[in-house]
């Protein structure tokens, strides 16, 4: 299976230079020598107070892949309903039990900059956040968030 | 009887399995155990299930009449269908798989599709073949769609060399690859589809709802593409898991609790019925359990609903109950602390030989068997109870009172094990002793299997005799259970007692056993009949405990307890 998944990450490391996904601003392996991590960096979405933020994800493939999906983390500290505060775990069913082999890393980490945009307070991660949001109080939900955004994810991109 | 029967025989509808039960309860007195059998209908239809003993019961009597109609037929009253006996079918696997592949086929012809396709529209209606019919020629499309199928005979998935095929999975581009297609028309080669089914029935358990590997494709992996691409375990692990969800999601199915046990039954008691019937199904492997809740054992005349408020009760009052039901008690005349190591309630203190019943701890004399009375709560004492406080002590004291009788008789139930191998000693004492054979003492066991059974019940019908409300219905009832309750400690006296060696006494004994245990069984069936024709009649009025579980119950259970 090994054979397997080096040519599917290699055919997806040269799709990925020659287009870009929605969001994906940069997807390519740690180092030249070993395809099974990599680092991508997505852009939070437009209308969102994520927006104009970078934020790093660190990727880690498993020798299944693609039977069995990345390990996806936030490096960037990201405030979010689905994201854990510290560790920057993220909940997303397609990591988990959605994920089927027709995707890619590329259009995995396009589905985590959209999970920003789009909080499932009902499953959450960072308990803090998805209270904010269950209440109701949309103010300082956003208010919160683009202050973290501000903090880490503006400015150099080498912030952490 | 022999000429009778053969004279019936052409004309009989009455399968051989059944004529074997029917003969059997025409010469063999204790016919309790053919009874039992007796409601393994074969044909499992559900409407003839508690309508009387018409029908195909009565062909004795036809054949004597000449012309019917003039005479409503004669049934004797054990040859008519108990109300408390629901009508079941055990199946083994092999039937379960044919039935499977019958409903398929059927639907298949109806919808002129393949039976896979209709495997998988049955799956995804769990089953129900009337919805999914109905459904689907109302809005083909649509229903197929949200089942996950595509209905199109041209598009059958089978292995092919595409040329120019690149795999989306494995990005493999080699000219004699394999790939397949599910009708969908999303290609992926041979290799990558066995390994991503595999994962999902291995790790995952999956078998009913593996989707094509394309992201945001709902069409369902069928049995056929399934067997073109795994190996043989794999796909005798997928088969296997398909049986488990057609059992599992089937309302007339249910798969046998016992560890390791491979049947299923089939009972024809839908959920909503529940409130009024108490569906008990007995397995091939002997494991007697409720068709409705899935508990083992037999709950009667207890429902579903009762047994588990009745049961959440007992947890939550765990802490009296320990307190309660605490495994010794106090000689009520010179204060020895006496543990029960056996099934009656008469209790004689070893030390001061003060006999005194178990239950209520008053004197024996006075539990003669004219009018034994420790069954009922006298429930003057609560209306006397005027504050509040008093009050909720009564409550508690009745529950007490019921739980009581209810806990022990789980526990002499739970002593009978013990009983069973005394039994089995004192049977080989009775053949050394007497001229009788082995086949002659078994009366002894049967004995011992009839005060289990019918402890059973009495346990139950304190549960529900505690969420009664005080009517005539409910003194009747209680009469019932009082009968069932002396006639069974009288039993258990008797198989308690030590053995006298003497060859007319063990005769006698015998003849005593023997009435006593028939008598048991002839309460029991009074308690269960009365019990279950009530239940069907909507004839119980629950008390205040029992209203708030009637709207949480099943919808049925809601109606009878408020009428």
């Amino acid at each position: 299976m090994s054979e397997a998944t080096l040519k599917r990450l290699l055919k997806e490391l040269r799709d990925s230079q020659r287009n870009e996904a929605e969001y994906v601003e940069d997807l390519h392996p740690v180092d030249d020598d070993n395809l099974f991590e990599w680092i991508a960096v997505v852009r939070g979405p437009v209308d969102t107070p994520y927006d104009g933020g970078r934020f790093e994800i660190s990727i880690k493939v498993p020798v299944s892949y693609p039977l069995a999906p990345p390990t996806m983390n936030f490096v960037t500290t990201v405030c979010h309903p689905n994201v854990q505060f510290k560790t920057g775990e993220i909940c997303l069913d397609l990591l988990k039990t959605a994920w089927s082999p027709a995707w890619t890393l590329q259009s995995a980490c396009s589905a985590v900059a959209m999970l920003l945009g789009q909080p499932e307070p009902d499953s959450p991660l960072n308990v803090d956040a998805a209270n904010i949001l269950r209440c109701g109080d949309t103010r300082a939900y956003r208010s919160l968030v683009r202050m973290y955004v501000e903090l880490h994810a503006m400015g150099s991109s080498n912030d952490e | 009887m022999d000429d009778l029967d053969e004279m019936n025989s052409p004309v009989s509808p009455i399968s051989p399995q059944k004529r074997r039960h029917h003969d059997l309860s025409q010469d063999d007195d204790e016919d309790e155990d053919a009874l039992a059998e007796f409601a393994m209908d074969e044909d499992g239809d559900q409407d003839d299930d508690f309508d009387g003993g018409d029908g195909e019961d009565d062909d004795d009597v036809d054949i004597d009449m000449g012309n019917s109609g003039v005479f409503s037929p004669v049934v004797a009253d054990r040859d008519r269908d108990k109300t408390h006996i629901v009508s079941f079918t055990v199946h083994a696997v092999p039937a379960i798989v044919e039935t499977q592949t019958r409903e398929a086929n059927h639907v298949a012809t109806l919808l002129g599709t393949q039976p896979e396709h209709a495997a998988t529209l049955l799956r995804a209606f769990r089953w129900n073949k009337e919805r999914l019919i109905d459904l689907y020629f109302n809005d083909p499309d649509a229903t197929s769609a949200t089942a996950g199928v595509i209905l199109d005979s041209r598009k059958q998935p089978r292995p092919l060399v595409v040329p120019g095929f690149v795999c989306d999975v494995c990005c493999a581009d080699d000219d004699d690859l394999l790939s397949l297609a599910l009708s969908c028309g999303h290609r992926f080669c041979v290799g990558c589809y066995g390994h991503y089914v595999e994962t999902k029935i291995k790790d995952e358990g999956e078998s009913r709802r593996i989707q094509c590997m394309q992201r945001g494709c709902g069409v369902i992996v069928d049995e056929k593409t399934v067997e073109q691409c795994v190996g043989k375990d794999v796909l005798a692990k997928y088969k296997d898991l398909l049986l488990r969800t057609f059992v599992d999601d089937s309302d007339f199915y249910r798969w046998c609790p016992a560890p390791n046990c491979q049947f299923a039954v089939e009972c024809h008691v839908t959920p909503a019925r529940l409130a009024r019937v108490v569906p008990t199904v007995t397995c091939q492997c002997g494991t007697t359990f409720c068709f409705g809740c899935g508990a083992t054992g037999d709950h009667k005349p207890c429902t579903c609903w009762l047994v588990k408020k009745w049961l959440k009760k007992c947890a939550d009052d765990s802490e009296t109950s320990n307190w309660i039901s605490a495994n010794t008690k106090e000689c009520t005349k010179c204060g020895s602390t006496i543990e029960k190591n056996g099934g009656c309630n008469h209790m004689t203190c070893r030390r001061c030989k003060h006999e005194f019943c178990w239950v209520c701890a008053g004197p024996w004399s006075e539990h003669g068997t004219q009018w034994y009375n420790c069954n009922r709560f006298d429930e003057k004492e609560a209306v006397e109870a005027r504050d509040h406080q008093a009050k909720s002590r009564a409550a508690l004291q009745r529950y007490l009172h019921y739980y009581n009788r209810y806990a022990n008789h789980e526990q002499s139930a739970k002593l009978s094990q013990e009983l069973h191998s005394k039994t089995e000693k004192k049977m080989s004492e009775v053949q050394a002793n007497s001229t009788l054979s082995w086949i002659e003492v078994q009366f002894l066991r049967k004995a011992v299997d009839v005060v289990v059974d019918c402890r059973t019940t009495l346990k139950w019908t304190y549960a529900f005799a505690y969420y009664l409300a005080r009517d005539n219905q409910t003194a009747l009832f209680e009469d019932n259970q009082r009968d069932l309750e002396m006639a069974v400690e009288q039993l258990s006296e008797l198989l308690e007692r030590p053995l006298e060696p003497e060859a007319d006494k063990i005769a006698e004994l015998k003849r005593v056993v023997q009435d006593k245990s028939v008598y048991c069984s002839s309460r029991r069936e009074v308690v269960l009949e009365d019990t279950a024709k009530g239940l069907l009649e909507d004839r119980w009025k629950y008390n205040t405990d029992a209203q708030p579980a009637g709207s949480a119950g099943p919808s049925g259970g809601g109606s009878s307890s408020s009428a």
